[in-house]
């Protein structure tokens, strides 16, 4: 009896280490762990010019968006994510979770998701993408004079289209990026690049589709739209 | 002989835990180390109070291990799926079984590690082309479905049959100890009608099937538990187009 006591006692200290050297191990040699922004890539005190900067890598079934904003202290003060075409419970849970990690840790996340990693790898990518042009005082896809951008997404003719757009606090619409990855390139994608240019010069909607392209062109109309009712809300 | 490793709670885990080999490792060796703790301390002080500590020690590692490692979904769903797992740990005490030697003790119990960990893999690199975290690749076979609790259920069944096969163990086992906390976990998940809807009827179809299984010419080592699980599997995949 003693001896199946002391066996068993052995078999439980084995056990406790070997739990004990699969979770440390686990989370310092993982690749999903360590989302507390242990290794950021970059810091957000200071050399980054405030505005909204924005980004998009290929993900797992489509494009992913990234818009962060910094305040005038170097902050991140909002991150917006959008992968319409991720896989909800998998990458759509990465897209939350990175989310907040960017947020709460004021850095890019250094691991993926375990279970979402290509969908988590964009993500990653389009972050530091827009960290590196807040530290370049703006560029492509940003706003080194501040204000909010919008995000909005409708259905085209062959998938998703998102309108990015980037309003400066005296209401002028100082970008707009629309993205519709699977749009016939020479019909819909063609309407897109026009209703953009449009959006930009004119400074407002425009009501009328292009012609040969009313889907991709109703889909870009309704999201841009709906960036505005955005920003009206706020 | 009856299993030294905890039968029930590792079927549960290789449903909820194997969508990647850091969290089927993590999973399953605090399973061990509870299910190990549970029985001395049910040898010591009796099984009661051995398997409630079990459940409590379960039930708190498996919660801390998921949060520190970052592979928890940060919801309600890391509490339902320890508290499932920690409940089939102290069921699995309180059935009592005789003390057996270490070298058995851990031989069940690290075989029954080793194939989750082996499943995880698998799914891993199906679900999302990577291991341990890390990516690997990107070929044509990539599908989130592997990832899906359907698929976990299938790849479980499997995963016993092959533990059992290993151990050469048969027993008689109640699936609905598993089934129930799958449907549970799934109906929870899916928030909204339709999904406990179909959790209800994947549990009734399966005590339907169950009846018939018993005439199929299943190997001795998929028996029971495993052919169950691959059956409701397979339930539950139909059942998700409602």
């Amino acid at each position: 009896m003693n001896e199946k006591k002391s066996n068993g006692f052995a078999a439980l200290i084995l056990s406790v280490v070997v739990a004990l050297a699969a979770v440390f191990g686990v989370r310092f040699a993982g690749g999903t762990a360590a989302l507390a922004g242990e290794t950021p890539e970059g810091g957000s005190e200071g050399g980054f010019t405030a505005g909204t900067y924005t980004a998009t890598e290929a993900g797992f079934n489509g494009d992913v968006t990234v818009s962060i904003t910094f305040g005038e202290d170097g902050t991140i003060t909002d991150v917006t994510i959008d992968g319409p075409g991720e896989t909800p419970e998998f990458g759509g849970n990465a897209i939350t979770e990175l989310q907040a990690s960017i947020l709460e840790n004021q850095a890019v996340p250094a691991d993926v998701v375990s279970g979402a990693s290509i969908t988590s790898g964009a993500v990653i990518a389009a972050a530091q993408s827009c960290f590196d042009q807040a530290v370049a005082g703006g560029g492509a896809g940003g706003s080194a004079a501040g204000g909010q951008t919008y995000t909005a997404t409708e259905k085209g003719y062959m998938g998703d289209v998102t309108v990015t757009m980037t309003i400066a606090d005296d209401g002028t619409i100082t970008d707009v990026v629309i993205e519709g990855p699977d749009e016939t390139p020479s019909i819909g994608g063609a309407a897109l690049e026009q209703i953009q240019a449009s959006i930009l010069e004119n400074q407002a909607v425009p009501t009328d589709v292009v012609s040969s392209a009313t889907y991709s062109s109703n889909a870009a109309i309704a999201a841009a739209q709906s960036c505005l009712d955005q920003a009206a809300g706020n | 002989m009856k299993v030294r490793y905890s039968l029930e709670a590792f079927a549960l885990a290789f449903v909820l835990y194997t969508t990647g080999l850091e969290l089927a490792l993590v999973a399953a060796a605090v399973i061990v180390a509870a299910t190990i703790l549970g029985d001395v301390l049910a040898g010591l002080a009796g099984k009661t109070v051995g398997a409630v500590i079990a459940v409590v020690a379960a039930f708190a590692a498996l919660y801390f291990s998921l949060s520190y490692t970052g592979l928890g979904a940060g919801d309600y769903s890391d509490y339902a799926g320890a508290a499932l797992v920690a409940v089939l740990i102290g069921k699995h005490v309180m059935d009592g079984v005789e003390p057996a030697s270490t070298g058995e003790l851990l031989k069940q119990n690290y075989v029954a590690l080793v194939v989750m960990a082996i499943v995880a893999v698998v799914r891993e690199v199906l679900g999302g082309g990577a291991v341990f975290g890390y990516e690997i690749g990107s070929f044509g076979l990539i599908s989130g479905s592997y990832l899906s609790t359907y698929f976990g259920l299938i790849f479980g069944g499997l995963g016993i049959a092959a533990v059992n096969a290993i151990l050469k163990k048969e027993m008689k086992c109640e699936s609905l100890w598993v089934a129930v906390p799958v449907a549970v976990m799934s109906a929870v998940a899916g928030a909204s009608v339709s999904a406990v809807v179909a959790a209800v009827i994947a549990v009734v179809l399966l005590i339907s099937v169950r009846g018939k299984l018993v005439f199929s010419c299943t190997g001795k080592y998929f028996a029971c538990l495993p052919v169950e699980m691959i059956s409701l599997g397979f339930l539950t995949m139909m059942l998700t187009v409602i």
